[in-house]
């Protein structure tokens, strides 16, 4: 056991103990460190701000990714190098050279109140990382850099000189972080402290704080039995929100973020298998040729801050009735690996949730792993996410829909689920029964549509009028039919 | 005093006119001015400090021994303040001071009139240290009862946000009723329609908030503000101390768009908390504190009635607008200026209407992105009606020379003959495009108060001191560039301070009003200060000092040749400077007076391409065309950077943005960004800005206010665009998906009817 964390912040060791172990890594930055550059604008991880890049161990390299640091927490940073923006330069002295990006945000007057300024930079200069920690073989198109960019709010500018910023910026001219930061002094030494679990208590307020990062599901298991009050930590995305409203300051935490193997993403034999600490973004890498259609939803999850940390196990036990992931495992019949006590057991997502937030899952028991039987060749799938702004925004209306036709465009069989319309997410059985056996055709689908929309019972609320999502649920399978004509575009091929 | 003939104007509208140069200052610059900095992209002089996050904001300040503030609010939307128990919190661990919003002995029959209203403020040593404490405090209320919807608030019986005043407060009149609508009624065409708007909040990414610290009897104040002037007087004010006594210092601040002028609430218990406590104390306010009690734009229902003849000439309009302001007023809309109403054909009335929220403060172009939102409708529904194109229809009402050949520029970049449904909703599938368009007019000469000192240095350094405040907007990188003209430097030689009230006398940030303002007395004081420069090296010369030219960095006698310093006898600047009399020589100017030039307002329309999903509703905007007139630009890149920043603006007001109260609890219920939604980059059209250069001649400079114009036609032109898609005209901001399908299912219901 070790009774610190080990983390280095611009190229500087830090052993964190007591309290500060469980401070956000924005105010550990800001306050404890004195660097400021780092903003909080939100606490809420909606406008980039406070974007720094975090640099975790893979293999023999420090794969660096920008997340919101407002949102996560330090304990989680064990074993990780930071880079803040006053990092992007280290040594720098008052009349050397700025960075490429901070150079070229100068000369594209990127900036007017400079606020937002931060987090932008760390953004792009995120987005010039690669895998392999070498340059970047191509710059960044417009596209890119909106894709790069949509976990970041700026209220001056209108973005136009930020984007013309990333475009004029030549690739080779940025130095990777590998080379800036030397890594194998680093890694070594981090290497040494991630071999032991961390554990840490402390007092703040009055109140003792317990934190326990294990390495393994057993030992995380044997902890969560004996502390079934602890908060399961994955990505905090959703823990970090609530911590920062004051909802939920849990006393006990969990860290599953450094269990091996909890992470992994794999696909075998038809079977997509994820970790239920997989991020987003992982699971966006290997689906980007196996499920297409489930790819182009997780490009629209969050922002890229939010799909570096957020993962599929806390999608699931968040278990938000708009929570993107849940209509696709739906349709697909997806199971997930409870492990508790009691030993392992599988249930099918669909029986998960008995009602808004209601999940069944013992106070001893973890998400382990989710397995989606992916869809076959021949199968149409579609998925569907309604918000008001195109990224980084919460969905107001979700819908997934696999179908199958048989000889002469008979729907041999069709599953539609949808969230957003009801305490949780729901297959539209009824609707699902009716479509069997009929034509596939636009007539069809237009009553199915107005059957759908019984079925299900929305409300309305800040996001959206429950008479819209009635109104969405009626269109969506018309846009699936459209949709699936003359290209499939969602078919697998 | 001397008379000098210049250009004013812009190509194609040129105009010659005599203005009176006093002496000593230097002939206004005009459409025949050749400039080497001024007009050009001129980079940021504080962008490295930007990029690398060196730039210290009120929020990033840590002083010794700094106390941290917070404040308690009222979470009832309207209630009697029966007890207050500070003691429980005043026993907590590192509390140091507390002090009430109100007199003590209010205590008992003092009214919170929203949920957000302040009751007392708090400093501990760390800020967990007051939050635990503000959570001890007990407030006894009596609830009353409230409302929050504009609506409802007009109603007979509904309660009374001021317990002596009716809820509606209308304002003056304009023009005659009867007269308006006998014009209308008499009109070929006529069109008649609600519109309304929606609260806005300003949301700077960086909220309220000051540092202050007590100073000897006085204050030494950091403050995230728009108007360091106006925060001095206003503390001074409320604590009883003479306007020197309280410095305040702004260096940099993270937005304002209208809500940031004088201390407001937050700053006057800030400086209470300080000298109670004999401590520095930071308060900055949380983003929920920021959309509940920081300011707004107020919302509106805007009833239009209004007709054109059968030449398509606008005969008349009667404009009734209610909005609310919350306890605040000011949410009249924009009187219909733009076209070419008759006079006498012309009716407007409003009323502000009292509601239990957070007040209204001014907001980036204050009651014209709602009134044009209602008229540039209107303009569409009239063409609609006449069978006319719209920007035809226009350009029939529309005498403004700037606008008319702004309409030009505008339509070609757009492809307004080529790209546009000549029948609304004429297109085919579920993806619908189309294209509209709608215009502004801002007032944005500048002119009041300002002092602006430039010193030059033995060793050719130069220094301009300016107290205002750069926002943002670049006006200390305008003002830079200025003395860099004026004195043949670069806008990096150039060391600026601003922000601060120890300097110059400078404007409050608001009103478009800053640089235009600034600017003359700048160039002014680095003309008096190069005349030294001049004096000195005139001997070095045997010239006289009003022969010497300084450009390129370079000294020499002016011949008329028109030849540069390179091959003639000529001095570098710092060869020059060295030749002065003293350390240091200083150039001073007080802003004086506009004269006539050209004009006062400034024009500009804006083109807009949208994509509207008629399956869901979404509206995407593809496209927009700002086509600005900023008098003489100073700086091209921030010009842009201010219109492109203007139309996301616009285009988040028009698709996103929405203070939602529940009426039934009388709370904000969004009052965060995950809610609260601002437009991202992947929301963001392309965006080209038209930079329409018109030399204005009122000033020795000619700049004119950019801030505001830009955000007021981008809902209205994206309204008329859905129309254009789709044939279903969207009468309500925010046009979320819900609204435009619901628009477009009402159009299906006339076509089946
Ligand atoms: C700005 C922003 C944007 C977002 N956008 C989207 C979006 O577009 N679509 C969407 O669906 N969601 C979105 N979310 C929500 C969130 O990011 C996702 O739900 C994410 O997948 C949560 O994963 P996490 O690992 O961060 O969860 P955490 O916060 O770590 O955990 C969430 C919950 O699950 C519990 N938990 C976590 N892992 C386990 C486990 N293995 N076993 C048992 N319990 C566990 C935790 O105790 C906690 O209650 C957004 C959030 C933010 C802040
Ligand atoms: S402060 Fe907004 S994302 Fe972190
Ligand atoms: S520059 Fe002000 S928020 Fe981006």
């Amino acid at each position: 056991m070790r009774d610190h964390l080990l983390l280095y912040v611009n190229g500087q060791r830090h052993e964190v103990r007591g309290a500060d172990a469980f401070l956000t890594l924005a105010d550990f930055v800001r306050e404890r460190l004195r660097l400021t550059g780092t903003k909080i604008v939100c606490a809420e991880g909606d406008c980039g701000a406070c974007t720094v890049l975090v640099g975790r161990p893979r293999g023999r390299r420090l794969h660096y990714l920008p997340v919101d640091s407002c949102i996560c927490f330090v304990y989680q940073m064990d074993g990780c190098h930071i880079v803040t923006v006053e990092g992007l330069t280290p040594g720098r002295r008052e009349n050397d050279p700025l960075h490429p990006v901070q150079e070229a945000m100068v000369r594209h007057h990127g900036s007017q109140c400079g606020f937002c300024t931060p987090g932008i930079v760390m953004a792009m200069a995120g987005a010039f990382e690669t895998d392999d920690g070498r340059h970047r073989p191509e710059p960044l198109d417009a596209d890119a850099l909106r894709r790069a960019l949509s976990g970041n709010l700026c209220r001056c500018t209108g973005y136009v000189q930020i984007i013309e910023a990333g475009e004029s910026i030549d690739p080779a001219s940025v130095p990777p972080l590998a080379q800036l930061y030397p890594e194998q002094a680093m890694l070594a030494d981090l290497a040494g402290a991630a071999a032991q679990p961390a554990a840490i208590s402390a007092v703040r307020g009055g109140q003792t704080m317990e934190l326990f990062a294990p390495r393994t599901l057993e030992e995380a298991v044997v902890f969560k039995a004996s502390h079934p009050d602890a908060a399961v930590v994955c990505g905090a995305t959703d823990l970090g929100v609530q911590h920062n409203k004051g909802l939920r300051v849990p006393s006990v935490v969990l860290d599953l973020s450094h269990v091996e193997g909890l992470s992994d993403v794999v696909a075998a034999d038809g079977v997509l298998r994820m970790g239920a600490a997989a991020t987003w973004t992982a699971i966006g890498d290997i689906t980007e040729d196996l499920v297409p259609e489930f790819h182009r939803i997780i490009t629209l999850f969050g922002s890229p801050q939010i799909r570096n940390a957020g993962t599929i196990g806390g999608n699931i036990v968040n278990g938000s009735p708009i929570a993107d992931s849940l209509p696709f495992l739906f349709v697909t019949h997806a199971e997930v690996e409870i492990a508790g006590g009691a030993g392992r057991r599988r249930v099918a997502l669909t029986r998960l949730y008995r009602g808004y937030k209601q999940l069944d899952l013992a106070p001893d028991e973890l998400v382990a792993e989710v397995r989606v039987p992916l869809p076959r060749r021949g199968e149409i799938l579609r998925l569907y996410k309604v918000s008001k702004r195109r990224d980084m925004d919460i969905s107001t209306f979700t819908a997934a829909v696999l179908a199958r036709l048989g000889d002469g465009g008979v729907i041999e069989w069709m599953r539609v689920a949808m969230g957003g319309v009801a305490p949780v997410v729901l297959r539209l059985a009824r609707t699902e029964q009716w479509l069997e056996g009929r034509p596939f055709t636009e007539e069809t689908m237009r009553e199915a549509g107005h059957l759908a929309a019984q079925e299900i019972s929305p409300i309305t609320d800040v996001r959206g009028e429950a008479r819209y999502r009635r109104r969405l649920a009626e269109n969506i399978l018309v846009k699936f039919y459209h949709d699936a004509q003359p290209a499939p575009a969602g078919a697998v091929r | 005093m001397t008379e000098r003939k210049i250009s004013i104007g812009f190509p194609g509208a040129q105009k010659e006119i005599t203005v009176e140069v006093p002496e000593g200052t230097p002939p206004p610059w005009d459409l025949k001015s050749a400039h080497t900095v001024v007009g050009t992209d001129v980079t940021r002089v504080d962008g490295a400090e930007k990029v690398t996050g060196r730039a210290k904001y009120t929020y990033d300040l840590n002083l010794p021994g700094m106390l941290h503030g917070r404040i308690l609010r009222s979470p009832h939307p309207a209630a009697v303040v029966k007890k207050v128990d500070i003691s429980a919190a005043a026993r907590m661990p590192g509390v140091k001071a507390i002090v009430l919003a109100f007199d003590e002995g209010q205590i008992g029959t003092k009214r919170v009139r929203y949920a957000g209203d302040e009751i007392l403020a708090l400093a501990a040593d760390t800020p967990a240290h007051a939050e635990e404490a503000i959570r001890a405090v007990k407030v006894e209320y009596e609830t009353l009862p409230f409302v929050v919807d504009l609506d409802e608030a007009e109603r007979e019986g509904a309660p009374q946000v001021y317990k002596d005043q009716p809820n509606v407060k209308p304002g003056r009149p304009r023009g005659n009723a009867d007269e308006a609508a006998k014009r209308i009624a008499a009109a070929a065409v006529a069109v008649e329609a609600t519109f309304r708007t929606q609260v806005q909040t300003h949301s700077p990414l960086e909220t309220h908030g000051h540092v202050i610290m007590p100073d000897g009897e006085g204050l030494k104040v950091w403050a995230s503000t728009q108007g360091v002037f106006s925060v001095r007087d206003g503390l001074a004010g409320n604590l009883g101390l003479k306007p020197e006594q309280v410095r305040v210092i702004t260096e940099y601040m993270g937005g304002g768009f209208g809500a940031k002028f004088g201390p407001r609430a937050e700053g006057v218990l800030c400086a209470k908390l300080a000298r109670k406590a004999g401590a520095p104390v930071k308060l900055m306010l949380d983003r929920k504190e920021e959309h509940l009690a920081a300011g707004n734009r107020p919302n509106s229902r805007q009833e239009v009635k209004a007709g054109a003849d059968k030449d398509g000439k606008l005969v008349g309009i009667i404009v009734r607008t209610r909005g609310t302001g919350g306890v605040g007023g000011g949410a009249g809309c924009t009187i219909p200026a733009i076209y070419d109403f008759p006079e006498d054909g012309i009716y407007k009335e409003e009323a502000d209407v009292h509601t239990n929220a957070g007040a209204a403060a001014a907001m980036r172009a204050p009651g014209h992105p709602q009134g044009i939102f209602a008229l540039e409708q209107t303009m569409d529904m009239l063409a609609h009606e006449l069978g006319l194109d719209p920007l035809e229809f226009r350009m029939r009402n529309d005498s403004d020379p700037i606008r008319r050949e702004q309409y030009k520029i505008g339509a070609k970049r757009i492809g307004w003959a080529s790209r546009r449904n000549k029948t609304p909703g004429a297109g085919t599938g579920h993806l619908r495009r189309g294209i509209g368009m709608a215009s502004t007019l801002w007032y944005a000469a500048g002119g009041r108060q300002a002092r602006a000192d430039v010193e030059i240095h033995r060793d050719g350094t130069v220094v301009l001191m300016q107290g205002a405040q750069d926002i943002g907007t670049g006006f200390k990188t305008a003002i830079a560039a200025v003395v860099a003209e004026e004195l043949g430097l670069k806008p990096s030689n150039i060391s600026v301070k601003t922000g601060d009230t120890r300097l110059g006398y400078g404007p409050g940030s608001g009103g478009s009003t800053t640089t235009p303002t600034v600017a003359p007395a700048v160039r002014e004081a680095a003309y008096a200060a190069k005349l030294k420069v001049f004096e000195a090296a005139a001997a070095f010369f045997k010239s006289k000092p009003e022969h010497l030219r300084a450009a390129d960095g370079m000294i020499w006698v002016e011949d008329g040749s028109g030849a540069g310093a390179e091959n003639r006898k000529s001095l570098s600047w710092k060869q020059a400077c060295a030749l002065l009399p003293a350390d240091k020589v200083t150039g001073s100017a007080d802003r004086r007076p506009n004269t006539e030039g050209f004009r006062n307002t400034t024009a500009g329309v804006q083109f807009a391409e949208v994509e509207v999903d008629i399956e869901t509703g979404i509206v995407r905007v593809i496209k927009v065309v700002a086509v600005q007139d900023a008098g003489l630009t100073l700086n091209t890149l921030a010009a842009k950077s201010q219109i492109a920043g203007g139309v996301i603006q616009g285009v988040s007001f028009a698709l996103f943005e929405d203070r939602i109260m529940d009426r039934a609890r009388g709370l904000m219920v969004n009052p965060n960004f995950m809610d609260y939604k601002i437009a991202g980059p992947a929301d963001c059209p392309e965006i080209e800005p038209v930079v329409f250069q018109v030399a204005n001649g009122k000033n020795s400079v000619g700049a004119m206010g950019l801030g505001e114009s830009p955000v007021i036609p981008t809902p209205a032109a994206i309204a008329n665009a859905i129309f254009n898609a789709t044939g279903a005209r969207v009468f309500e901001l925010p046009m979320t998906p819900d609204r435009v399908l619901a628009a477009l299912q009402k159009k299906g219901g006339e076509k089946s009817a």
